[in-house]
């Protein structure tokens, strides 16, 4: 099953520990296969399996860690 | 008033974004949580909370951040 992507924008990331926090935490979630977070950008390109988890899901795992996930693409 | 207890925990934040991050974490537990104290260079989180220990370290815990040691102050 080829992989969905998701453009996520992440308010709130301030420094370097922000985004490690923001790409364990996504990367943890069980269907995601790939995860970069960009503090300049304050975006986060995620790769991830939709038969295992789904967008909604990964936004709430970024709000759960504090910060605030709103769905781009 | 339901009894409202004090927790204090050691997170590791390393900056106003990590510590800012931790008290809107603790805000979606409102209205158990009455009060939270971040302090950024004792690198503590205390919490006056109707709700159990174990709710408030798990929340805290889904930030990301590494809690340290945590302790029920009364």
């Amino acid at each position: 099953m080829a992989d969905t992507q998701a453009l996520i924008s992440v308010q709130g990331m301030t420094c370097g520990a922000c985004v490690k926090t923001v790409q364990t935490q996504v990367g943890n979630v069980d269907g995601v296969t790939e995860c970069e977070v960009s503090l300049l950008t304050e975006e986060c390109h995620v790769l991830f399996d939709k038969g295992r988890t789904t967008t909604s899901e990964i936004l709430e795992t970024i709000d759960e860690c504090g910060f605030d996930g709103s769905l781009i693409s | 008033m339901s009894s409202t207890n004090h927790y204090q925990f050691n997170v590791q934040m390393s900056c106003s974004g990590c510590s800012s991050a931790v008290e809107r974490a603790l805000s979606k537990l409102e209205p158990e949580v009455s009060k939270t104290e971040i302090s950024l260079e004792k690198q503590t989180v205390d919490v006056y909370t109707s709700l159990p220990y174990d709710t408030v370290l798990e929340k805290i815990k889904k930030t990301g951040k590494e809690v340290i040691s945590g302790t029920t102050l009364n």
